[in-house]
């Protein structure tokens, strides 16, 4: 009942905030200029939570200008076996410096119809190129030169989830790392797209990639003035001609493998949103126990025939939606896996036990 | 062997929980709960190829091991209780995706679910809630207790409608069958067989499955005592829709339990895709059907997908609306082994003629479709084509299985083989050389002197047809020395089997071969069509002339010698319009 309150009054009032939009815009020479003076004091996801917040019932009005800054740089990330994997992945500029190299990259979240300006420094030894497959950007070289940046932007029109990468190396820098999610939120909040039908208690990515030691072990290798990425071969003809390169010995959700992913909490009766992002090159499929999903979009796109699943593959490269109910009757301490169908389910090799794409919805 | 199967279906008839019944030759068998006394324990499978390999799989407690495991079949609604006692060397369990609130007693904590210990026994509870098809798999060590086979079908049905394969009568159907997909690595097979460590990371798959058979195996009946631990064969066997008397269609239940997704392509007819996991299809805004049809699908790992089945014939090719195109004749056929399903008509319930010595499978006209993973490396055993993830659709006429009708169509005619000509001995090198006319044999005799001795001679067949086509020729004989050295060895004369063409007035070579005193015989000549040009017109109408000439240059005239041809058969054989 108050929600439904608080939602008219923030429709009276964005009628308002959109003749003093229109007032501002006259006055000061046109509306760009007006988001200029928005867009200012804003450095990054943070800030502009900081605008909203200041601003809470004006976003149909006038989206609010994002700017993401990131860097693209190398790193290492240990494997639960012990391995020390090297990786590249975007991290997130705060405070004009960049923190370590994080796979997948940071979730970069904005409203449907925000102003998105994305900065990436490159620290690489590599030029790299940013893309966002679905999300129409805006005219320009997107390629960033080693040590150099680059600004990229758009309007985000669609909401849904959809996977940011560096398609550089012939895809091989997202394959190492170069790669997150990114998600554009509808305008109502808690639901996956405007439709009501998408509505959520909770959100989780299920970001899913995998690690190819030998081609990580080129990008940490140093080829003429750059990596050994771009020329690694999936095919060694000096030796054997016949056996793909391309084995990934670790499977992960959001870059951890099992037993180093977190769990999702969630409620009993709560519906959970999950963000599959396959930032891979493999197809990857999942199946759940004690839970089914229903799938609600794709590609950030709502689907007309969402449909219940238990087993669902998600190409590589896709991004999908899907919302799982908690069982109103799931009593405190339930675990509900959701795991890796191909059952690539260790980290290197049998010997290590169980690994790979092992995650639990838990009750708390 | 036959007695001994009996004696374990009367022990399982006793205990009330034995191995499906003697069921039908094909479609789904089941199990019927809802309660199952399940065992884990290990066994083999054999593939077409002649190889074993040890499975791991659940089986009745009563009965003999078998791969699958059995179809579970309850109502939803259901208490489904599943008694799991574990014979195998390392601790077990049943998961059961798809289906909430599963509770488990005795064993101990895994990290799906409880586990049975080896010798120990567990016991699974839960309420089957939504009609459908789903998957029972192990929920320990996945990676390798469902690779080595420990999985099957679980199958809820709508209470009180066992032929809706929901609560839906749009979803009645008349006929159910199983296809559940799965593939092995015999490496790994052999590591957990001979106690040597399994590593999941080397999995290269070298078998395909369907229902854990390996094409053709596939095609056997349910139950067949050759292979005594895989009962269940994936033969689809239908009958063509009909608004009276054949309205429903079959329900095809895919599973794919296998590891790897698998692209699954049905030929014949498009499959109605109305289901996955056990949910419906449903559109979001209307709650309508959102059915769509599929000649090829990815069947994910783990998942399931129910289709719909309607033999249609929507082109109702038959005798009085024939095939649209000009049909190959028989004998311009080839089949591989000399072997087909084919019968010989492209008519539903019609046989025709095949190239001898052909065999046909189909007995009564049925059609015979491949559905496979097209996948090909997945259609074949071992990397040996034609097998693996494979089997067939059959489309009996709507009437059964009965006799068929012999159907002759228009460009496979019945064909008629002439072998009594009337020979004509001519003249070569301007010297008199005839010889004897008709009998058994024709002996003409080649002239007999110089170096260079020929002999031709042609015989003509009459009454042929003006529009006989596919015309063939065959033709036997030797060539020998005359009197005395008829006996000898001598090197034979270059021979020449030749039909003669009316338009140019000329003979149309059609084998040359060296003969000599051992019988030569020459089948399947084809002469270069149209036909129509040597079969004779106005005086000769009707006449088709076959000649033989033979030439022999000797290196002196010391040396020459007569020499004879000897026809034993010549032959034409066409296709009369």
């Amino acid at each position: 009942m108050s929600a439904r309150t608080h939602r008219r009054r923030a429709a009276r009032v964005t009628l308002v905030a959109t003749a003093l939009a229109v007032i501002t815009g006259l006055l000061l020479g046109g509306l760009a200029s007006a988001r200029q003076t928005y867009e200012a004091p804003l450095v990054g996801h943070a800030a502009k939570r900081h605008a909203k917040k200041h601003h809470p019932k004006h976003r149909r009005a006038r989206a609010a200008a994002v700017t993401i800054d990131l860097c693209a740089k190398a790193g290492t990330t240990t494997m639960p076996d012990g391995a020390s994997i090297p990786i590249w992945g975007f991290v997130r500029k705060v405070a004009g410096s960049c923190g370590p190299a994080e796979i997948p990259g940071p979730a970069l979240e904005v409203d449907k119809g925000d102003p998105v300006s994305i900065t990436v420094e490159n620290q690489l030894p590599d030029e790299l190129a940013l893309d966002i497959p679905g999300i129409l950007l805006d005219a320009g070289p997107t390629d960033v030169q080693p040590g150099g940046t680059r600004e990229i932007t758009f309007t985000s029109n669609a909401p849904g989830t959809y996977l940011y990468e560096s398609s550089g190396g012939a895809g091989r820098q997202a394959e190492v790392g170069l790669a997150g999610a990114l998600v554009v939120k509808p305008l109502t909040p808690g639901r996956a797209y405007d439709d009501a039908s998408t509505a959520y208690d909770k959100q989780a990515y299920m970001v899913m990639s995998e690690i190819v030691p030998a081609l990580n072990a080129a990008a940490a290798n140093t080829c003429g003035t750059g990596s050994c990425l771009g020329s690694f071969n999936f095919y060694d003809y000096d030796s054997d001609p016949n056996v793909s390169r391309f084995q990934p010995a670790y499977r992960l959700f959001n870059g951890k493998a099992y037993p180093q992913i977190p769990s999702i909490s969630a409620a009993p009766g709560d519906k959970v949103l999950l963000r599959y992002v396959n930032a891979g090159s493999e197809q990857a499929t999942t199946t759940m126990l004690g839970v089914d999903g229903r799938l609600v979009g794709r590609s950030g796109s709502l689907l007309s025939a969402p449909f219940d699943f238990v087993a669902q593959t998600f190409p590589a490269g896709s991004a999908a939606d899907a919302i799982v109910t908690v069982p109103a009757s799931a009593a405190s301490g339930s675990r509900f896996p959701i795991y890796d169908r191909h059952l690539g389910l260790v980290n290197g090799s049998s010997a290590s036990g169980l690994g790979g794409q092992i995650r639990f919805i838990e009750v708390p | 062997m036959r007695l001994a199967v009996a004696c374990l279906a009367l022990l399982g008839a006793l205990v009330g929980v034995g191995p499906a019944a003697a069921a039908d030759p094909a479609g789904l068998v089941c199990s019927d709960g809802p309660t199952f006394n399940l065992t884990a324990r290990a066994g083999g499978m054999e593939t077409p190829d002649g190889n074993t390999n040890l499975m791991w799989s659940y089986s009745t407690t009563a009965g003999h091991f078998q791969t699958p495991g059995p179809v579970l079949c309850v109502d939803a609604g259901d208490t489904v209780t599943v008694h799991l006692r574990n014979e195998l060397p390392e601790a077990t369990s049943i998961v059961f995706p798809g289906q909430t609130g599963v509770s488990a007693t005795g064993g101990t904590s895994g990290l799906f679910t409880k586990e049975a210990a080896p010798g120990g026994d567990i016991t699974y509870t839960f309420t089957a809630n939504t009609p459908g098809t789903y998957v029972y798999e192990s929920g320990t060590d996945p990676a390798k207790q469902v690779e080595m086979g420990l999985a099957s079908a679980l199958v809820v049905r709508p209470p009180g409608h066992a032929d809706w394969a929901y609560a839906d009568s749009s979803t009645a159907f008349n006929g159910e069958f199983l296809v559940l997909l799965n593939e092995i690595d015999p490496e790994l097979h052999s590591a957990v067989e001979n106690g040597q460590p399994y590593d999941i990371s080397t999995l290269h798959n070298r078998y395909y499955t369907i229902n854990g058979r390996s094409f053709p195996d596939t095609l056997q009946d349910n139950g067949v005592p050759w292979l005594e631990n895989q009962p269940y064969g994936s033969l689809v066997h239908i009958k063509p829709y009909d608004a009276t008397l054949n309205k429903r269609p079959a329900l095809v239940r895919v599973l794919n339990v296998g590891l790897a997704n698998h692209p699954f392509h049905p030929h014949g007819e498009s499959l109605q895709f109305i289901a996955q996991d056990g949910r419906q299809i449903k559109a979001r805004t209307t709650g309508n059907d959102a059915v769509t049809e599929h000649f090829g699908e990815t069947v994910p790992s783990g998942s399931t997908q129910d289709f719909l089945l309607s033999f249609r014939d929507q082109d109702s090719f038959a005798p009085g609306n024939p095939v649209p195109v000009t049909f190959p004749s028989y004998r311009d056929m080839t089949f591989k082994d000399n072997n087909t399903w084919y019968s010989g008509s492209p008519y539903l319930g019609t046989v025709g003629k095949l190239p001898s010595p052909t065999v046909s499978q189909n007995v009564c006209g049925a059609f015979f479709f491949p559905w496979h993973s097209h996948a090909l490396n997945e259609f074949a055993n071992y990397d040996v084509a034609f097998g693996g993830m494979a089997t067939l659709l059959r489309v009996d006429p709507l009437t059964g299985c009965g006799t068929p009708g012999l159907q002759t169509y228009t460009g496979s005619p019945a064909s008629v083989t002439r072998t009594s000509p009337t020979p004509v001995a001519t003249v070569s090198n301007g010297q008199q050389g005839l010889a004897a006319l008709g009998g058994t044999r024709t002996d003409v005799t080649s002239n007999t002197s110089g170096t260079t001795r020929r002999v031709e001679w042609y015989a003509t067949f009459t009454g042929v047809p003006a529009a006989g086509v596919n015309l063939k020729v065959a033709y036997s004989g030797y060539n020998r020395l005359t009197g005395f050295l008829s006996g000898l060895p001598w090197g034979g004369c270059t021979q020449t089997v030749r039909i003669w063409n009316w338009t140019t007035s000329a003979w149309v070579n059609l084998n040359t071969q060296t003969v000599q005193r051992t019988q030569v015989d020459i089948a399947d000549l084809l002469p270069a069509g149209p036909d129509t040009k040597y079969i004779g017109t106005g005086g000769n109408g009707g006449e088709v002339r076959v000649g033989v000439a033979c030439t022999r240059t000797f290196s002196s005239s010391f040396l020459s010698a007569t020499f004879v041809s000897s026809g034993d058969l010549m032959q034409i054989t066409y296709d009369a319009p």
